[in-house]
């Protein structure tokens, strides 16, 4: 950690004398980062990028004691900001779209029932995804189905948390959980990942 | 539920990349500045940080953040290499 990295927690505290100096100093540097971050996209106006930095300046101060100095303070703050900004675009765009909603009006999970083998899948493949309709039926709970349900039709976990009422990290715990169960019960019915990968051709997901 | 073949393919693919240990979005965020850095200095990525990049390969909304972090880094820097150039 270089000397600038020490000096920006203690200047940005909050009995500091160059606290003000050092917010401004902060701000216009991530206005500037942010900026770059998100390449002009839709939606990211200037008045979106003020606030965006003012919501990360706060959250930044609120959690100063979290900076290990392990990177420069700067791209730690960065990336707490671009966390807020893509969080934000992310509850614009799913805004109004309900798991409900998708299900009602069939967007949603379109699927294939099982209805024999695909002429051009093998009768392998076809038997394990077979075999992951019925784990995912039978092992997991309806939470947990509900999340990979959305999860695999593209809902973002930030908009399946507002939804289920949980925060990211437990939308990610709950994924994971199931990902673990589903594994667990996927090799005790013979599918190891070097058999999983040999089955599905080696397809990158 | 119904998932359609290529859903239940994609989940299967992600399964045989599941780890007993994964690290949340919170501890991606803790970490994802050094990896940031090390990755855009083509500096060794410590084990203690592979955690992250399997954690980028999981989780969308962490990758998307990634990724625009490296591109604010490597504008930034190339802004400052501009500024220090002498005219």
């Amino acid at each position: 950690m270089n000397m600038a990295d020490l000096e920006w927690p203690m200047r940005l505290a909050p009995d500091s004398p160059d606290r003000e100096a050092a917010l401004l100093e902060l701000r216009l540097f991530m206005l500037k980062a942010v900026r770059a971050g998100l390449s002009r996209g839709p939606g990211t106006g200037d008045d979106f990028l003020e606030d965006v930095v003012q919501t990360a300046m706060v959250r930044i101060l609120d959690h100063l004691d979290r900076f290990e100095g392990r990177s420069a303070f700067t791209t730690w703050a960065i990336a707490i900001a671009l966390r807020v900004a893509f969080t934000e675009l992310r509850r614009k765009h799913w805004n109004n779209v309900s798991l409900d909603e998708l299900r009602e009006k069939g967007v949603f999970l379109q699927g294939e029932v099982d209805s024999g083998p695909d002429p051009h899948e093998s009768v392998a493949r076809h038997r394990l995804i077979a075999l992951m309709r019925q784990l995912i039926r039978t092992q997991l709970s309806p939470h947990q189905r509900d999340m990979l349900e959305a999860e695999l039709n593209g809902m973002p976990h930030d908009e399946i948390a507002v939804q289920m009422r949980l925060t990211r990290n437990a939308v990610y715990k709950l994924g994971h959980d199931a990902r673990r169960a589903l594994r667990r019960e996927l090799e005790s019915a013979g599918y190891g990942v070097e058999e999983v990968r040999t089955v599905l051709g080696g397809q990158e997901g | 539920m119904t998932l359609s073949d290529d859903q239940i393919r994609s989940l299967v693919h992600a399964l045989s990349i599941t780890q007993e240990h994964e690290i949340d979005c919170s501890e991606c965020l803790d970490m994802v500045a050094e990896f940031a850095e090390r990755e855009l200095a083509r500096r060794p990525i410590p084990d203690a940080l592979e955690t992250v990049r399997h954690h980028l390969t999981r989780c969308g909304e962490c990758l998307e953040e990634y990724q625009a972090l490296f591109t604010a880094l490597k504008r930034m820097q190339g802004h400052e290499e501009n500024e220090d150039r002498p005219d």
